[in-house]
């Protein structure tokens, strides 16, 4: 059951983990660890590694831009932030996600849930 | 000691993303190493354990994974497939070509340095040739057969097999030697050009900066005999319609090339193949130089066509 319910979630994550870092970087700049941190208090990711790979692939499509700053221990750390463009796309984002939400809830709300 | 192990994990956990990203572009691999290196270091300093760092990591495969992805979606996209399709069929119609052509040089016998001592030079003995030419033509369709066969793998799996297949058909043509080595220079370019195209681990800045370098050596090859033909008719050293054709020809396609005009391109495509064609059916003194740079012309237009960037997008 939890296997499942662990498929499951990772099929949504992934559709929504990109604008989930958005929507962490339009309340304030943040590195790294500090993102991989709050995501997986979260449960939004399942591995903490996995999202460099995203915020790469985001960078190069515009969405976020990075910048170097001291750091801890005289270390520069590579700070992530939102694009204009980036602000765009959360914008659009949650209007689709509201109507996804609402839609869903509508649809199994009325169900009775088995439980678990 | 315990700090030295735990040290020795990271340092492998890094080392082992680092081998899991080998096929993705060089600017990617180290920029996501780094970052994990990064990550590392910050929660180290957070007193987060390292193996602690590294169970929330994910595996290195994990990490590396949409990357892997990215790799094999590029090797699946739509232009690649169609390169590899078109470079397939090349090979197909060269390697048929040449096992037909090398029949029609009787000096290819002759010249062959290797195989049966009694079936060396037997051109004369009309039997055993038959047999020979047979088994030519076979050896011929198998290496053709071998190139193309990595245009319809699947790209992991064209990868090494594309660059063997390379290797095989370069050492066929040196064992061959000028002889029949010759005949299999289409087949070696061709397998060649699929191994790049298997072969992407070139960003794409990377894979336009090997564009300019074909580009700038293709001009060079094409237009330096037309140069020299030029300054011959200046200086009257050489003389004939011929000279002229080829010096307005080589000059429309050495240009169009360098310019990447598409219809240039394909004109040189054209030409070199009919000059390669045409050096077999008329074969003269010159054969093997105008076989060759028939087949010069013909690659560099296939080079240009399938590779170089249109010319509205370059502008």
């Amino acid at each position: 059951m939890l296997e499942q319910r662990e498929k499951i979630a990772t099929n949504i994550r992934k559709g929504v983990l990109e604008y989930c870092v958005l929507g962490s970087l339009a309340n304030d700049d943040k590195y790294g660890l500090e993102l991989a941190e709050e995501l997986t208090k979260r449960h939004l990711t399942a591995g903490e590694g996995s999202l460099y790979p995203l915020l790469a692939r985001m960078k190069t499509a515009g969405l976020v831009e990075t910048r170097w700053e001291e750091g801890g221990a005289g270390r520069k750390r590579k700070y992530y932030s939102i694009t204009g463009h980036g602000q765009i796309m959360l914008k659009e984002f949650r209007a689709v996600w509201a109507d996804i939400t609402e839609q869903v809830e509508q649809l199994l709300g009325g169900q009775d849930g088995e439980g678990s | 000691m315990a700090k030295a192990a735990e040290n020795q994990s990271v340092e492998a956990y890094l080392r082992s993303l680092d081998h899991q990203l080998r096929n993705v572009p060089i600017e990617a691999r180290r920029e996501l190493v780094e970052d994990i290196a990064e990550h590392i270091d910050e929660g180290r300093e957070r007193g987060r354990s390292e193996s602690e760092i590294i169970a929330a990591l994910g595996t290195p495969q994990a990490v590396a994974a949409p990357y892997l992805e990215d790799v094999l979606r590029d090797g699946n996209s739509p232009r690649l497939r169609r390169i590899r399709r078109v470079l397939g069929i090349v090979a197909l119609v060269t390697g048929l070509f040449s096992a037909i052509i090398s029949r029609s040089s009787d000096s290819t016998i002759v010249n062959m340095a290797f195989g049966p001592v009694e079936l060396q030079g037997l051109s004369i003995n009309y039997d055993y040739s038959d047999v020979f030419a047979a088994i030519q033509l076979l050896i011929f369709l198998a290496l053709a057969l071998m190139v193309a066969a990595s245009a319809v793998m699947k790209p992991t799996t064209a990868r090494k097999y594309s660059i063997a297949a390379a290797i095989v058909m370069t050492v066929v043509v040196i064992i061959c030697g000028t002889g029949l080595g010759m005949f299999f220079v289409p087949s070696m370019v061709t397998a060649w050009m699929l191994a790049g195209a298997n072969n992407l681990k070139l960003s794409h800045v990377g894979r336009s900066k090997r564009s300019r370098t074909v580009q700038a050596i293709g001009g060079v090859v094409l237009l330096i005999p037309v140069l020299l033909s030029l300054a011959g008719l200046a200086t009257g050293g050489v003389q004939g319609a011929g000279a002229y054709v080829y010096a307005a020809l080589g000059l429309l396609c050495g240009v169009g090339f360098v310019l990447k005009f598409r219809l240039a391109l394909w004109a040189t495509c054209i030409i070199g193949a009919g000059v390669s064609i045409g050096s077999i059916l008329d074969q003269g003194m010159l054969m093997a130089a105008l076989w060759l740079a028939g087949i010069a012309y013909f690659y560099f237009g296939l080079y240009g066509l399938l590779w170089f960037e249109k010319r509205k997008l370059a502008s």
